[in-house]
């Protein structure tokens, strides 16, 4: 056995991180990662998980919805432990102050580096992979991806903390401490090989967006294709202005690569400007996007990846808090959990994903051979 | 320029070229787009050699 999962819903921090333990039993844990409802005392959950796994590296952030094998939940805590087959070593940093010039993100690849005895820029992206948990309500996570892609080749993928859609305040847990505007971040060694998913229920279409006016730091855009942008997102998705955020959902912008695409969703409008959930810079050129059915679009995407990987022990699965409630409202969220139900999973619903930059409506997923 | 800036970000693995252009993209370089014929305007040098700089990466060529 590679991984180990467990959830449990206890009604106190003891007895849950208690339930857990016991569920992860006398597994030889060489990580621990968890994602814990905001229900779960945030600010002593970290400290009660460390104290339960003693001289285990353990990391994990507060959610808006958990995912564990086979289920998506709510209010729970979810853990995967990983064994000593997938974690030939690991180190896990934490990256503060991102709201500040001073943020942490290159001290805490100094720090990799010194502990792998190499350079990240010289890590093997074949041996080594990353994962990141973000402050979702930072506004950080485009800076905090970019320059992770400065420092190394490995690829790190994650997701941005949640609250239930609170949007008061989210946490970031790592080795028994908790944190906020402050990024978790793991390097692991990996004795098996891994591989990376991002599934997005979405296909691009011909219209063209080019974002002529924006205000990057804030994710506000002000123009498109030199027009007020809810003007011109109104022609484009073929509404009336005034019933343009009604289509924001169903119709987001992706940023096109090849045959594949970004997505960056909007948020809502602010006179003619519209806020997105991830900053789009000016002279960007996007597609307007149609949506599909994201169950069939997950079930085929794993699919695609079952062939080609041949097994699969263990997939983490940071899935956009905006799925989750697509998933909510048309009553499949048992059809996703199914889809997992084979092999080892945990997750969270989250307020933003990270793979290469930082995206909206996407799922991004790390799975184990 | 640029197909120096992604060969040195990539070190000879060559399943990371792509990953380094999306990297460019969400900076707002279009890799893609930039060929031969493109004008090598201040503004693009401009950004590419900072780009370079942020990967730590010294470039030979000029254009």
């Amino acid at each position: 056995m590679k991984v180990k999962t467990a959830y449990s819903k206890k009604e106190n921090v003891k007895d849950t991180v208690k339930d857990i333990k016991e569920q992860i039993g006398n597994f030889d844990t060489r990580f621990l990662l968890f994602f814990a409802s905001p229900a779960m005392d945030p600010e002593n959950i970290s400290a009660a998980v460390q104290d339960g796994f003693s001289g285990v590296p353990t990391m994990g952030c507060s959610t808006s919805g958990e995912i564990v094998t086979g289920k998506m939940l709510d209010q729970s805590l979810v853990a995967m432990a990983f064994g000593p087959e997938i974690i030939s070593d690991c180190k896990i940093e934490v990256a503060e102050n991102l709201n500040s010039d001073n943020n942490q993100i290159d001290s805490a690849f100094d720090s990799f580096g010194s502990y792998f005895a190499a350079s990240t820029h010289d890590l093997s992206p074949d041996h080594y992979l990353g994962m990141v948990l973000i402050d979702g309500l930072s506004l950080q996570e485009e800076a905090v991806n970019d320059r992770i892609g400065d420092l190394t080749n490995v690829t790190f993928v994650g997701g941005s903390a949640g609250d239930d859609l609170a949007f008061n305040k989210t946490y970031v847990y790592a080795n028994g401490k908790t944190y906020s505007d402050a990024a978790a971040l793991v390097l692991i060694k990996s004795g098996v090989k891994f591989d990376f998913l991002k599934t997005q229920s979405f296909q691009a279409t011909e219209k063209d967006v080019v974002v002529t006016k924006a205000d990057e730091s804030k994710r506000k855009v002000f123009e498109i294709n030199n027009k007020p942008a809810t003007q011109a997102y109104a022609e484009l998705v073929g509404v009336p202005e005034g019933k343009v955020a009604d289509t924001f959902f169903s119709h987001p912008v992706g940023l096109v690569f090849q045959d594949d695409f970004f997505v960056r969703s909007p948020q809502r409008t602010d006179g003619n400007g519209i806020y997105f959930y991830c900053s789009i810079k000016e002279g960007m050129k996007l597609k307007i996007l149609d949506s599909g059915n994201i169950l069939e679009y997950t079930r085929n995407a794993l699919n695609r990846k079952k062939d080609e990987m041949g097994n699969i022990s263990a997939i983490v699965n940071f899935n956009c808090i905006l799925r989750t409630l697509e998933l909510k409202n048309k009553n499949q969220t048992e059809g996703y959990g199914d889809i997992f139900k084979s092999v080892p999973t945990v997750g969270f619903s989250t307020y933003g994903e990270s793979y290469i930059g930082h995206i909206n409506q996407t799922s991004t997923m790390v799975l184990f051979q | 320029m640029i197909d120096e800036l992604i060969e040195k970000k990539a070190q000879g693995n060559s399943f990371q070229i792509n990953n380094i252009k999306m990297k460019l993209m969400f900076k707002g370089i279009m890799p893609d787009e930039i060929t031969d014929e493109t004008t090598d305007t201040e503004e693009l040098i401009s950004k590419i050699e900072s780009v370079a700089d942020q990967f730590n990466i010294s470039l030979t060529t000029n254009n």
